[in-house]
């Protein structure tokens, strides 16, 4: 099957010459289309205007949530913080107490009573 | 089909030749002003495909449907650089979604012959030659005629209308083929010299 041979070429040729041309179009037929076209565009927007409640607030509550859990999470952290503060102090205090009792202790006697391992295990280590 | 005078959406100005992507992008941003730049662009091959397929009947309401698809799918179109060929395709649907509605054969042209006998005899020569060439297209079926059109009047590839009408090349070699032949034999018969 040939479509492209010389007869092909002398009926695309006289066909291009002579191609059939549309009349111009009707003088309202652009403000047609176009009124339509606003009319979707308009309803395009309005569609998305009223996506917004529907797309933002789970991005607020989502954001709520966030905010509040690294609330909690700063709240918890300085809480810890204040905690291990006042178990150093504590265990300071100890500390300060068993060398208060060691010196006297030393002092008062010539035996090293205290040892190491009763400190530490006063001081739960 | 929708009919009004208002006229709110007004040409875009724009620096230099935007291409058909950026065009697209301005749409489907928000502003549907840019739309009347794709109207500017393809409305010639529109109205020619249309009118050469469908004759000139109903040219202006399948024109205003054939924009108003372009309008509401050009979200949908993936490759935004085959704009032109798209847009063929959706002339070529409105033209064929309008056969079916009607359930009869859609003319190719007018079927009033223009009443134009003035002028020089180039003129009336061509005039005739014109009709011949319409009625010669009236009596192919709708879809040899898309493929000639498409073709040789448009002149797309067989892989762009092999993707427009949904049909593999080699069926599109096929219609062509019997389209030249049968356009060629009409044309014989109404007297015309190829």
């Amino acid at each position: 099957m040939k479509y492209d041979d010389n007869k092909d070429k002398d009926l695309v040729s006289f066909l291009k010459e002579n191609a059939p041309i549309p009349k111009d179009p009707s003088k309202d037929l652009e403000n047609s289309i176009f009124a339509e076209i606003e009319a979707l565009a308009e309803k395009r927007r309005g569609s998305r205007f009223n996506l917004i409640p529907k797309v933002t607030f789970p991005k607020i509550a989502f954001a709520s949530i966030l905010a509040a859990s690294f609330a909690l999470y700063i709240g918890g952290a300085f809480n810890l913080e204040q905690k291990s503060e006042e178990a150093i102090a504590k265990e300071e205090a100890v500390i300060d107490q068993f060398i208060d009792q060691t010196i006297f202790t030393e002092y008062n006697s010539d035996e090293d009573s205290i040892l190491v391992s009763e400190v530490n295990g006063a001081m739960g280590f | 089909m929708f009919n009004s005078t208002s006229k709110r959406l007004d040409l875009p100005i724009i620096k230099g030749e935007e291409s058909d992507e950026e065009i697209i992008e301005h749409i489907l941003s928000g502003d549907a002003s840019y739309f009347k730049i794709i109207y500017k662009r393809y409305l010639a091959k529109v109205r020619a495909t249309i009118f050469r397929l469908a004759g000139g009947d109903h040219i202006d309401d399948m024109t205003q449907e054939a924009f108003i698809r372009i309008y509401q799918g050009l979200g949908k179109l993936k490759e935004r650089r085959y704009l032109s060929t798209w847009i063929y395709r959706v002339s070529v649907n409105v033209v064929f979604d309008f056969h079916r509605r009607k359930g009869s054969h859609v003319e190719t042209a007018d079927t009033k012959v223009e009443e134009e006998h003035e002028g020089t005899y180039e003129i009336q020569s061509s005039i005739f030659k014109r009709q011949m060439i319409e009625k010669g297209l009236r009596s192919l079926s709708l879809e040899h005629r898309t493929v000639l059109v498409l073709h040789d009047l448009e002149e797309l590839t067989m892989k762009e209308i092999s993707g427009i009408v949904e049909s593999p090349v080699g069926t599109v070699k096929s219609r062509l083929f019997h389209a030249r032949k049968q356009m060629r034999e009409a044309l014989i018969n109404m007297g015309v010299e190829i």
